[in-house]
């Protein structure tokens, strides 16, 4: 210990911490008045115990997990089999809005065919047969 | 005369005789170092009168693989923090220095003690680290366990602390000469 290290316990010895007879009455009584905690009850069971039973706790958790996925998919009521689930629109049955339109073009179809034929003839009169 | 563990072993097992006892042994040590650390007198007694309370309390859950000291000191350490307003905390220059529990233990004979010197100079923790090394004697580890700090940082700062506390003391002598003569 060097001379340093020496005043420094001396120095610490100077400083005078006398604990009066109130403060040591005063630290007896708060002993007295306060009751030890109890350390929280710990089980005496051997490490291997703890071990066993994470262990089977886990196969328990597996074997109802490979019981529940071994099982067919539960068939839905026959009630409910038979009812369609959307009701599918007739689609043979013919809007109303493409009746007129259908009407209009025959009558173009119609009209293109007379064009068609006025064309042809013309053609025929000036150059002579035209192929079909 | 009983063993510190032997008592300790029947604090535990409820022999408040046995406690007092530990109480006995360490009240004034603990309460010179509360001295230190607290603002006031009454703050010391409170944190003094908090930490055997509470080591009380708590012995069960103290292990013989400790040293008792070490773990006495490391709830004084808490205790001594939690009597400290946050203002105080915070804004420690508004203490005044000559007025603190540590100056009035001292006296004005010993005015150069240079725990006073070490109070101005080191910050809290290396502070208490200085004084469980040379006064309690601690090992770094018990000081890094007692702080709740790395076994590096009591040694880095055991080393600055008392490089810091020599020049400061280097300084005191050389501003004030007559009092070395006076011893």
């Amino acid at each position: 210990m060097d001379s340093f290290e020496e005043r420094l316990k001396r120095d610490a010895a100077a400083v005078r911490a006398d604990v009066s007879p109130e403060l040591e009455s005063r630290l007896q009584a708060s002993l007295e008045g306060v009751a030890a905690a109890k350390p929280r009850a710990r089980s005496n069971r051997p490490a291997w115990f703890w071990l066993a039973s994470s262990l089977t706790g886990t196969a328990a958790a597996l074997t109802v997990i490979a019981l529940l996925n071994q099982e067919e998919p539960a068939a839905p009521p026959a009630s409910i089999a038979a009812q369609p689930l959307l009701s599918v629109p007739n689609l043979n049955v013919r809007p109303a809005v493409l009746g007129p339109l259908e009407d209009e073009l025959d009558k173009l179809k119609s009209d293109l065919e007379k064009a068609e034929r006025v064309v042809r003839d013309d053609v025929e009169t000036l150059l002579g047969e035209v192929p079909r | 005369m009983l063993q510190e563990t032997e008592l300790i072993e029947r604090a535990k097992g409820g022999s408040i005789g046995a406690f007092t006892r530990l109480v006995e042994a360490y009240r004034e040590r603990l309460f010179r170092f509360l001295l230190t650390r607290c603002q006031s007198h009454a703050d010391a007694e409170d944190a003094l009168q908090e930490t055997f309370v509470n080591a009380y309390r708590y012995l069960y859950s103290y292990r013989a693989e400790w040293r008792f000291s070490t773990w006495i000191y490391r709830i004084a350490i808490r205790n001594a923090s939690s009597q400290r307003s946050p203002e105080v905390r915070e804004a420690p220059e508004l203490a005044d220095e000559s007025n603190g529990p540590l100056e009035a233990c001292i006296g004005e004979q010993s005015r150069r003690n240079i725990w006073l010197a070490a109070k101005r100079v080191l910050n809290e923790d290396t502070y208490a680290a200085m004084w469980l090394r040379y006064v309690e004697d601690m090992s770094i580890n018990d000081i890094a366990v007692a702080l709740e700090r790395t076994e590096s940082w009591a040694k880095v700062n055991l080393l600055r602390g008392r490089k810091a506390l020599a020049a400061e003391i280097t300084r005191v002598d050389a501003a004030h000469p007559e009092d070395i003569a006076c011893g």
